[in-house]
């Protein structure tokens, strides 16, 4: 029993050092938020700051319409989020449960889109944004106007598609036990409710985490942002945060208090969704 | 586990046969813009003519400015608003984008779908580029009878001439002005009231003004930095104070960048680096030792020296004349207004062109964000506010010349930045390295 | 592979189709059409604003002649090796240690997770503090422990080696967690049963453990090679491919190719090359890696 005990210290004490390494570029960047641009040129390096004082968030959040900012970004998150959890678990469930001719290929080509760097097909779907028809002042050919160029239709749609989600969901829905689908189907029902009244509920560990993951790649995307808006109405945090790094110089405490307000939503997000998290991923967590 | 490889061979099947799908659809499309864009062009002169000033229509322009500073961003803002209201049939959409490649990235996208904005604030390594692909429109025609030709100064404006064709009208100059530490002149027993003006002096200064630690380098001169593509902004620098034109003559594509001149400037510059050296990443301005009171000169434009001015340096910099080898010179960036190639409504966009290049609104540029004017009839009330300071500003532009604006130009820095690492680390001889760079620049001229 | 399937099946569900339809729909327009646009542009000398002209295989061709283009091959293989299995490592260590009762155990593996929430460009700014020659906070302790300091990212040798710490630094969470996931649906029994025959703890690990986490190993495989085969934007913004090529990597490439320098037909063939080579190396990894769990359990 004591030993046991000692076993557990020095391991509290080890994992304790481990993760203090793992967040200390973390806590940094939170420390920085609270120095001066002095004290960060300073040649002499310390951690900590002078002191604790909320200038530079204040200062950051007043450049800016931050508000607007956070709101677009929580929107789009969440649209996007919502919308590809739905579409990409319906499609995991077909491709693990379902026989359907070009099952297979169909699954690979999903694979493909996986491989294909986000930089590479950046230039190719502006296109098709662009010359997307009867939207934005363009006719049925697509031609006249800017098409979903600076909406936000234009930002979310594309971030739905994922390869990721129904790779993983698949997975996740292979490892469902059989007899489910077999008690499902002796009560005569079909394929959807199959998939609404058992699957779905049955979900939360992968959703939870699927939703955990795609609201990072999202919340923290800038390129597509970047080519897609022209506006300050449809600015995201990302791109709100190249306020503060200017070619010359970069401010680099307001950039810092501002990314770490940047950064605390999906804080939260994990800290919440932590809990089912672990539950199952790749193997179910249904035994 | 066939299941698998099957599937794989299966995607890349599909895959071909969607290329074959997508390659169609893909040309309508292309066709479709080329058509759209066909049809703006053809279609210019009429609109123009007829567009404003007979119907009482507004006209809408988008305006794309580089940068995203909240400060130039206020400005830009108040030229929109001052513009709009002496016009008002014209209606300014006012963007931005951050500096660097991002910008050319919304550039990019834009002009490939179409969707370009109007007016456009870029910089002079732009034009090269963008001018023989038709994005940037010749101003010629509104140049010839405006006021500003004779005033703006005649090194600014030539920087946004390409062949005799005036394509940028120069709003913000971005000169590489000698900018040295007093203090640390002062504790190497060099006076710090004379700065270097010849590579002569630059040398003694430079060993007089490294410290070591053992074998670190403490403190250095001149900290020329080691890696990154701008790097060939400070080999620029050099070459053209020794007599050097350019790194390739824009007239007739002559490279320039491995004369026994240029190859001269590198190894003296490779002389000053070895006397000691501090590895630093020209990409990353923020490196630049000059600002961790590290090294004692830079080479840096004028907002940087407004940031150092503050905290540790604060009062102890200073800026001087551009140095010469055997002609004085330096490096000179610019930000121009530049008319899109695309745009139905010329004679707007030149206005707004016109009015942000008043004297009134150059010297308003100057008072709230502190950029140099570029006319002549300026140059006196603008040295008279900060003698010091601004007769070497006024005389960095005057003397500076830009990157080459030539269509392969986005290549050459790259070639050039490589071959400047290259020699930094050791690797080749400036010799070598510039003869290899040469070889590589002239294969970009036939490619193109 | 009809046969096999033909013996196994009793008929199409027709619904399917249905129900993959909205995903595979915005799959199909904003992905699938843009690789089919990338693929006909790698055939032209499309320059992001004339309208193309076919040059055949001349892009394909002038690939094998570029010397860069085989140092941001070498290079990206050299990343993505060495991201790949220590990030592996590290999060299989970890998640094995952490797999016990404990109240701390969320917090640690908050810790773990945190930097994989956070964005990539900022993540990538501070990690420049660190690498810092000047002020930076690896030279800062080697001074306290009066060693000698180092150049870090602006020395060739080291500067590789620096991202991909970064990349491990980045990543090693995730695979912990997913690691953890896999943990959580061993058997209890299994362990019992092999503690009544007596197995050490190395034995159970090798003979319970790592063979029921092979799919979860799979998953982490292929997600990973596909990710540090894209490997560019803390290249980008740490050190832009130098000093002298040494980070340069396939992506980084195609972005200065096909943005930079306007060469989108070239940076497409590049991206065709990059897409052949991931199907390749996961088509190995499906072969090799799949056999066993993941595959028909019930």
């Amino acid at each position: 029993m004591k030993k046991r005990k000692i076993y557990h210290i020095i391991w509290g004490v080890l994992m304790t050092l481990a993760s203090l390494i793992m967040l200390t570029p973390i806590l940094m960047m939170v420390m920085t938020s609270f120095k001066t641009m002095d004290e960060i040129r300073s040649a002499t390096f310390s951690f900590l700051p002078e002191k604790f004082s909320l200038g530079n968030y204040i200062m950051a959040m007043s450049n800016g319409n931050w508000l607007i900012y956070f709101r677009n970004s929580i929107c789009i998150t969440l649209a996007a989020v919502l919308f590809s959890l739905l579409f990409n678990s319906i499609a995991g469930y077909a491709f693990a449960r379902l026989k359907f001719k070009g099952a297979g290929v169909m699954f690979g080509l999903l694979m493909v889109g996986l491989m294909m760097p986000a930089q590479v097909t950046m230039l190719p779907t502006f296109l098709i944004m662009a010359r997307f028809p009867l939207a934005g002042g363009n006719n049925i050919w697509g031609i006249g106007g800017n098409g979903l160029i600076n909406t936000f239709a234009g930002l979310i749609i594309p971030l739905v598609s994922g390869s990721y989600g129904v790779f993983l969901c698949k997975q996740f829905y292979e490892n469902f036990p059989r007899s489910l689908d077999e008690a499902a189907e002796i009560d005569g029902a079909n394929r959807w409710k199959t998939y609404f009244s058992i699957y779905l509920p049955n979900s939360k560990a992968i959703l939870a985490t699927l939703g955990l993951m795609k609201s990072v790649s999202v919340w923290n995307d800038y390129l597509w942002p970047l080519v897609m808006t022209n506006s300050d109405s449809h600015k995201t945090v990302q791109l709100a945060l190249t306020m503060f790094k200017i070619d010359t110089s970069i401010q680099w405490n307001q950039l810092m208090a501002a990314s770490v307000m940047v950064v605390l939503p999906m804080v939260i997000l994990f800290l919440c969704c932590q809990k089912y998290f672990v539950q199952g991923i790749v193997t179910s967590g249904l035994k | 586990m066939k299941r698998k490889i099957a599937i794989l061979c299966a995607a890349v099947m599909g895959l071909t046969s969607v290329f074959g799908m997508t390659g169609c659809g893909d040309n309508g499309n292309e066709e479709l813009i080329s058509e759209d864009t066909a049809a703006g062009e053809t279609g210019d002169e009429k609109e123009t003519v007829d567009s404003v000033e007979t119907s009482g229509e507004k006209v809408k322009l988008v305006f794309l400015r580089v940068g995203t500073e909240p400060e130039r961003k206020a400005y830009w803002e108040k030229m929109v608003e001052g513009f709009e209201k002496e016009n008002p049939n014209i209606e300014i959409e006012y963007q931005e984008a951050p500096a660097g490649d991002d910008f050319e990235t919304k550039l990019n996208t834009g002009f490939a779908s179409g969707t370009a904005p109007d007016i456009i604030n870029f910089t002079l390594a732009s034009m090269g580029t963008r001018v023989p692909l038709g994005q940037y429109a010749s101003l010629d025609e509104y140049v010839e009878n405006w006021e500003g030709k004779d005033d703006l100064m005649e090194s600014a404006l030539s920087l946004g001439n390409i062949n005799g064709t005036q394509y940028g009208i120069p709003v913000i100059a971005d000169p590489r002005i000698l900018i040295y530490n007093k203090e640390m002149f002062e504790e190497a027993g060099l006076d710090p009231e004379s700065p270097p003006t010849t590579w002569e002096e630059l040398k003694e200064a430079q060993l007089a003004l490294i410290k070591k630690d053992g074998d670190t380098v403490v403190q250095t001169g001149l900290g020329i930095p080691t890696s990154g593509t701008n790097t060939q902004h400070w080999f620029s620098i050099f070459i053209e104070q020794n007599g050097v034109k350019n790194l390739v003559d824009e007239d007739d594509d002559t490279i320039l960048c491995n004369t026994p001149e240029a190859i001269e400037a590198a190894e003296f510059m490779k002389d000053l680096v070895d006397e000691g050296i501090i590895f630093w990443n020209a990409d990353n301005a923020d490196e630049n030792p000059f600002a961790s009171g590290k090294a004692a000169m830079t080479f840096a434009n004028d907002t940087n020296f407004a940031n150092w001015n503050t905290g540790d340096l604060e009062g102890k910099i200073a800026m001087a004349d551009p140095i010469s080898g055997t002609k004085q010179a330096t490096f000179c960036g610019m930000q121009f207004m530049f008319m899109s190639g695309e745009t139905e409504y010329k004679d707007e966009v030149w206005k707004f062109i016109e009015y942000v290049s008043s004297a009134e609104n150059m010297w308003t540029r100057y008072e709230d964000l502190g950029a140099a004017v570029l006319r002549e009839s300026l140059k006196d009330k603008y040295i008279e506010e900060d003698p010091e300071k601004h007769e070497a500003i006024y005389n960095s532009i005057a003397c500076g010349t830009g990157s080459p604006k030539v269509a392969y130009a986005n290549s050459v820095y790259n070639i050039i930045g490589q071959a400047m690492e290259e020699i930094m680390y050791d690797v080749k001889t400036p010799e070598e390295a510039l003869n290899g760079a040469a070889d590589k620049i002239q294969e970009e001229i036939d490619n193109q | 592979m009809n046969r096999t399937k033909i013996r196994k099946k009793k008929k199409y569900d027709n619904c399917a189709y249905a129900m993959i339809f909205p995903a595979y729909f915005v799959f199909t327009v904003f992905i699938l059409i843009p690789i089919g646009m990338v693929l006909y542009y790698s055939v032209t000398n499309y320059n992001l604003y004339t309208s193309p002209d076919f040059v055949g295989l001349k892009n394909y061709i002038n690939l094998f002649k570029d010397e860069d283009f085989f140092i941001a091959v070498k290079n990206t293989l050299f990343y993505s090796v060495f991201t790949l299995f220590p990030q592996l490592a590290i999060g299989l260590f970890v998640a094995v240690i952490l797999y016990r009762k404990s109240k701390l155990i969320p917090v640690f593996r908050t810790a773990f997770y945190l930097p994989n929430v956070m964005s990539m460009v900022c993540m990538s700014m501070v990690w420049l503090w660190i690498y810092d020659p000047t002020f930076g906070l690896l030279n800062s302790i080697l001074k306290v422990f009066g060693a000698s300091t180092k150049q870090w990212l602006q020395d060739p040798n080291m500067a590789m080696p620096c991202v991909i710490l970064m990349g491990i630094w980045k990543n090693c969470g995730y695979s912990m967690v997913i690691y953890l996931s896999g943990l959580t649906s061993i058997p209890d029994s299994l362990y019992e049963a092999a503690s009544l025959d007596g197995a050490n703890a190395l034995k159970k690990f090798t003979r319970i453990t790592w063979p029921m986490l092979r799919p979860t190993t799979f998953f982490l495989l292929v997600t990973g090679i596909v990710n540090s085969f894209a490997v560019f934007e803390q290249i980008n913004i740490m050190t832009s491919g130098g000093p002298l090529n040494r980070t340069t990597t396939i992506v980084h490439q195609i972005y200065r190719r096909a943005f930079l320098e306007f060469k989108m037909g070239y940076g497409s063939a590049m991206s065709v090359v990059l897409l052949l080579f991931s199907i390749v190396v996961t088509a190995l990894v499906f072969k090799f890696g799949s056999g066993g769990q993941d595959v028909d359990v019930s």
